[in-house]
């Protein structure tokens, strides 16, 4: 901590608490607003009557939504490609990064291996292909297709390797001196000493998973959407135009701001808990290379 | 082979053996459906199948390309999109983080970092919705707001001369918060000494910043500029796709968007194709440059 | 160390055929299609049905019925042999992209719909599917036929190719392409005026509900007339007042098919539009308003009259919940001379099905819409089981294919009507029996919608079919509407808001922007649709 005083000018800090504060609130209005609407009366939401506080107070669109199978549904494909998901996700980051942050000479081939990532980054077949080939693996309609071609992320790899760049090599030494492999090198000093970028690695799986839509439109039937295709197929697909009229008059019936606004909270919740816990490691795990200047 | 060189074999190999898993599953996920690119030239019939007959198109699918009347404002809302959020997004990410940087109140600055972060986590579906909720001309909460001030309300989503600035405020929204992180690191990163100098030579808090924090920023922020060169095709697919509608394709349509469209409403499947191996050919010139030009710079390496 | 690796690559290994054993069971399902035993068939179907939609959840939660296995399917096993399993089924936006990447990967289900034209197109041509014309002539049971062609054969015409039927119809009732002049009953009272009957009526109560405070709160704060940018496509019926009939396929006095958005009958409309406009009778931002955001006005209590389709209720009635004393009507179109008004209708459906060319029995198809037909409109229909279970409703769409009889909405409303006036409401059957039991239970919107008087139906009722005009063209796209239709569409509804706000002058450039309509493609379209015509 820097605990030199330096000779401030008080008035800017007040202005600039307040500013920080302005805009604290600025980022929080929408969601307030959002909430409101869910604890709000149907026919006052409709009006247009609600703002920043829940008119007409009621519980029943979380209840309604509590009653909803198939956001449940949804709710429970979405953990379980969060679990296996990240879970592949992590272990497949901590060991593609080890060799790659290796130099050269202690790898060889390190070069190509970097290409073939690399060049995955940039470079991909198109919707039908990639939709031929998991029809092909039978994995259509499974939480494979979720999971599995998004296993190997290349950015991930980059922020971990150049973590493990910053192990001092003599505990490398060391450790091969005692009789130790690589893969005990990797467990016992690399991963402890890389915790805070592991754990910033796997909040950005965690929540990937948990926000990705599009996989889940094109690869699985209508009864087993995650979270996010759901709510996308409901909160912003209204389009008339592409619907059928016995669509229409369904949803006219329907059409229901404060049910959405609740579907959108109960959505945002998980994340909500998970990511104050993982929070305090961003600022020490973000670290995109080394700059040497 | 020398002994000692079939030991540094052996020394290798588990690490050659970590890399399997994930190379298996890149080569199936990743190299297997690259041949599909092939569609980008053939005449793509996709009843005959990917591996069927197809009519072999040559160029043609690129002409044709060049030849559609929108492609240029499609390039163009792209790259104008794309540079907007990239600039907005670093100037107002390196002020809060100046800025948070000067509370010393740590409960303070925590809870505000905690809430400006927030957004990032949300998906651009939840925010979406909110989005549309929220920035409705007529029961929208922000355009009543502006009415508050006599300001008439303004459709923020569905008026061409709005909707990119506001597909650039609201990405700005969504990752201002996280992007401070990097900078606060970067200041934390600073040595204190070059306060202390500062202070003894009697530097008032804005010299300071002047003096010592902006230039102890200075590699991070022009490294991140020439790096996110390298995104300046990649406007937003999951924003863009959840909020625009038809009558902001004239400002709001992308290269991602328009692929999509193309592909699967239209059945135009091999311009689709084309259209997306260009949009990777160019970023791969201009991500491998930029990354060699950081290289050069800063004797950066990613990899 | 070593060990350690081996044992994650081997973990690996176990996942990665963990998983293609889960797939396989998964599929095994699909595996199965075509296969008889004991007389039973297994289909695998397509159809955009939300599997998500509360309905469905509803059901399951009452009866323990789901998607794959309910009364439509249990009757389609016992009545057809048939055993319903789904390869695709995704909620309506979706469901055309899902087909699309199977028609590409060849991965299609033995019986699906196809609710994209050119797709259609696309799988004749390219063989994917079988002619359906001699097995529908030949199993189609007369229920099944009267139904599907009641209104007109041009039903056929999208899927029809080299002379060849390449499917069969789900035929929707077309009376949903009416669309309705709804009113504030109570402010036309307040006001001392009276129902408008002619355009000019219309144009005085637009007037007086804008200027006369009828909401009483001593603000100008009121429209006329509701307006939004989609007026083209959701206020047609005030263009069929004055004969113009925009995005419709008619034939003109020289019996040339004709594209109604771009014909001289627009201007007067628009002329009345733009005059409202100037009068600050409509919303200034209509515009950059959509359908749903006027009907936020409207359930504001702030518009006083609407163009919009019968389902509207729904919306309107949200009215009362903010203002008890408001009264939604429908009256008939008014009428601009003395011509009686002419209705322009397109057959409507809910797309195609087809039947996958590896298929060995298409006549299944056939038969499950007879089958359909006959447990909803037959001789001994169970309507009420089939169409809704008590308050759930949409159960009749549950099952993997269905076609509805197109005058079933207004017989409904004949029936109730009728049974009203003679007090044996207790005697209803069918369809009326839902409906009027929905009208007891309270949902407002149905008395709204199906009610004896003032309702959209009453003006149904007196116009169908008689004055009905059908469209004229109703195939696929055209090669240039394929690449050009949507620019084209643009040009127009961009040229019409601008001559509404006034920013383009209405006798100057209407006829520059037909010109360029035509030179977009609207020539070649017109000479392509009339070839296709006349064949």
């Amino acid at each position: 901590m820097r605990v030199i005083k330096r000779s401030g000018n008080h008035w800017f800090g007040i202005v600039n608490y307040l500013f920080l504060m302005l805009t604290g609130i600025i980022c929080l209005i929408p969601f307030i607003h959002i909430v409101s609407l869910s604890l709000s009366d149907k026919a006052a939401v409709l009006g247009g009557l609600v703002k920043l506080w829940p008119v007409h107070f009621t519980w029943e669109p979380y209840s309604y939504v509590l009653e909803r199978t198939a956001f449940w549904r949804s709710f429970g494909i979405t953990l379980e490609r969060v679990l296996i998901g990240a879970g592949l996700n992590i272990v497949l980051v901590i060991l593609l990064a080890y060799p790659l942050s290796k130099p050269s000479h202690k790898l060889r081939l390190r070069s190509v291996y970097v290409w073939i990532f690399f060049f995955t980054m940039l470079f991909n077949g198109g919707l039908i292909p990639n939709y031929i080939l998991v029809k092909e693996l039978h994995m259509l309609d499974t939480i494979w297709a979720l999971v599995l071609p998004g296993a190997v992320s290349v950015f991930n790899i980059i922020l971990l390797l150049n973590f493990y760049r910053e192990v001092p090599s003599e505990l490398e030494d060391a450790a091969y001196i005692d009789g130790a492999g690589h893969m005990r090198t990797l467990w016992q000093i690399y991963v402890p000493m890389s915790l805070p970028a592991i754990a910033t690695i796997t909040l950005f799986c965690i929540v990937g998973h948990w926000n990705a839509w599009f996989d889940g439109m094109i690869y699985m039937k209508g009864n087993h959407y995650p979270l996010q295709t759901y709510l996308q197929s409901i909160v912003i697909k209204f389009d008339f135009n592409t619907m059928s009229v016995s669509e229409a008059q369904r949803l006219a019936k329907l059409n229901d701001r404060s049910v959405k606004a609740a579907q959108m909270i109960v959505a945002a919740i998980p994340i909500l808990l998970v990511y104050p816990y993982l929070q305090k490691y961003f600022v020490t795990g973000i670290r995109l290379g080394s700059v040497k200047g | 082979m020398s002994k000692a060189k079939s030991r540094a074999w052996k020394r290798e190999l588990p690490m050659h053996l970590m890399l399997v898993p994930g190379l298996v599953l890149i080569l199936l996920f990743a190299y297997i459906p690259m041949t599909g690119i092939i569609i980008a030239f053939q005449q793509f019939n996709p009843v005959k199948g990917l591996f069927g007959h197809q009519n072999w198109a040559g160029l043609d699918n690129f002409h044709y390309i060049f030849s559609m009347p929108n492609i240029w404002r499609v390039v163009g809302n792209t790259l104008l999109i794309a540079s907007l959020k990239i600039a907005c997004g670093m100037i107002t990410a390196i002020l809060f983080a100046l800025l948070l940087n000067e509370v010393k109140n740590v409960a303070f600055k925590r809870v505000t970092q905690t809430i400006i972060y927030f957004p990032y986590f949300l998906s651009w579906i939840i925010l979406s919705g909110i989005m549309i909720d929220v920035l409705s001309p007529s029961s929208g909460l922000f355009n009543q707001l502006l009415g508050v001030f006599g300001i008439k309300e303004i459709y923020f989503l569905g008026e061409n001369k709005w909707f990119p600035f506001t597909m650039v405020a609201s990405d700005v929204w969504k990752n201002f918060g996280f992007n401070t992180v990097v900078y606060l690191a970067a200041i934390a990163g600073i040595d204190p000494s070059l306060y202390e100098a500062a202070a003894v030579d009697g530097a008032s808090r804005w010299k300071q910043t002047w003096h010592v924090t902006l230039p102890g920023m200075r590699m991070i922020i022009v490294l991140l500029m020439v790096l996110s060169l390298g995104n300046i095709f990649d406007a937003g697919f999951d924003q863009i796709f959840n909020l625009y509608s038809p009558q902001v394709y004239q400002s709001g349509d992308i290269v991602d968007t328009m692929v999509y469209r193309m592909g699967l409403l239209q059945s135009q499947y091999s311009a689709s194709t084309a259209v997306g191996l260009l949009k990777s050919g160019v970023s791969f010139v201009l991500i491998t440059s930029s990354y060699y030009l950081a290289y050069r710079l800063f004797r950066y390496r990613l990899f | 160390m070593k060990k350690s690796l081996a044992a994650i690559v081997l973990i690996f290994i176990l996942i990665i055929t963990a998983c293609s054993n889960n797939a396989g069971n998964n599929e095994s399902d699909s595996e199965a299609s075509g296969q008889e035993q004991n007389g039973q068939i297994d289909i695998q179907f397509g159809s955009p049905i939300d599997p998500n939609m509360e309905q469905a959840g509803q059901l399951e939660k009452k009866t323990g019925e789901t998607l794959e296995n309910n009364r439509w399917t249990k009757l389609f096993a016992e009545k057809n042999g048939v055993v319903t399993h789904y390869k695709l089924v995704n909620p309506q936006g979706d469901y055309a992209q899902k087909l699309k990447l199977s028609i590409a990967s060849g991965d299609l289900p033995d019986i699906y719909i196809v609710t994209d034209k050119s797709d259609l197109k696309q799988l004749a041509e390219g063989g994917a599917i079988q002619e359906m014309g001699p097995i529908y002539d030949q199993y189609a049971s007369p229920l099944l036929k009267s139904i599907i062609e009641s209104e007109s054969m041009k039903v056929f015409d999208p899927m029809t190719y080299d002379g060849k039927v390449y499917g069969v119809p789900a035929k929707m009732p077309s009376t949903n392409g009416y669309n309705h002049l709804w009113i504030r009953e109570d402010w036309l009272q307040k006001l001392g005026l009276e129902r408008p009957k002619t355009m000019d009526d219309l144009y005085h109560v637009a007037n007086a509900f804008a200027k006369q405070d009828p909401d009483g709160n001593g603000k100008a704060d009121t429209f006329g007339l509701g307006l939004h940018k989609d007026f083209l496509n959701g206020m047609k019926g005030l263009f069929w007042s004055y004969k113009a009939y925009p995005d419709f396929w008619y034939k003109n006095a020289s019996g040339q098919i004709v594209y109604g958005s771009a014909q001289q009958e627009m201007k007067k409309p628009l002329e009345l539009l733009a005059r409202m406009y100037k009068e600050g009778l409509v919303d200034h931002e209509f515009g950059s308003n959509d359908e749903s955001k006027m009907l936020e006005s409207v359930v504001a209590g702030k518009t006083g009259m609407i163009y919009a389709p019968h389902w509207t209720a729904y919306s309107v009635e949200k009215t009362m919940e903010n203002d008890p004393q408001a009264k939604w009507i429908v009256v008939p179109l008014p009428t601009e001379g003395s011509d009686p008004i002419t209705i322009p209708l397109t057959n409507s459906t809910d797309g195609t099905y087809v039947v996958n060319k590896d298929f060995k029995h298409p006549e299944k198809l056939v038969e499950m819409l007879n089958t359909y037909v006959e447990a909803l409109f037959g001789e001994n229909a169970d309507f009420n089981k089939y169409w809704a279970d008590g308050d759930i409703d949409s159960v009749w769409t549950m099952s993997p294919v269905h076609t509805l009889d197109p005058s079933l909405d207004l017989k409904g409303h004949q029936d109730i009507k009728a049974a009203l006036a003679n007090q044996t409401t207790d005697q209803l059957t069918g369809v009326a029996k839902g409906f009027y039991k929905t009208m007891q239970d309270g949902v407002w919107g149905m008395s709204m919608m199906f009610g004896p008087e003032d309702t959209p139906f009453a003006f149904v009722d007196q116009t169908y079919p008689d004055q009905v005009m059908w469209s004229e063209y109703e195939g696929a796209p055209t090669p240039t509407m394929a690449t050009n239709w949507s620019s084209m569409n643009e040009l127009l509804s961009t040229e019409f808001t601008a001559m509404i706000q006034g920013k383009k002058n209405l006798d100057g450039d209407f006829d520059s922007m037909v010109q360029n309509w035509n030179k977009l493609g609207g020539t070649n379209v017109l000479e392509e649709v009339n070839a296709q015509a006349a064949k």
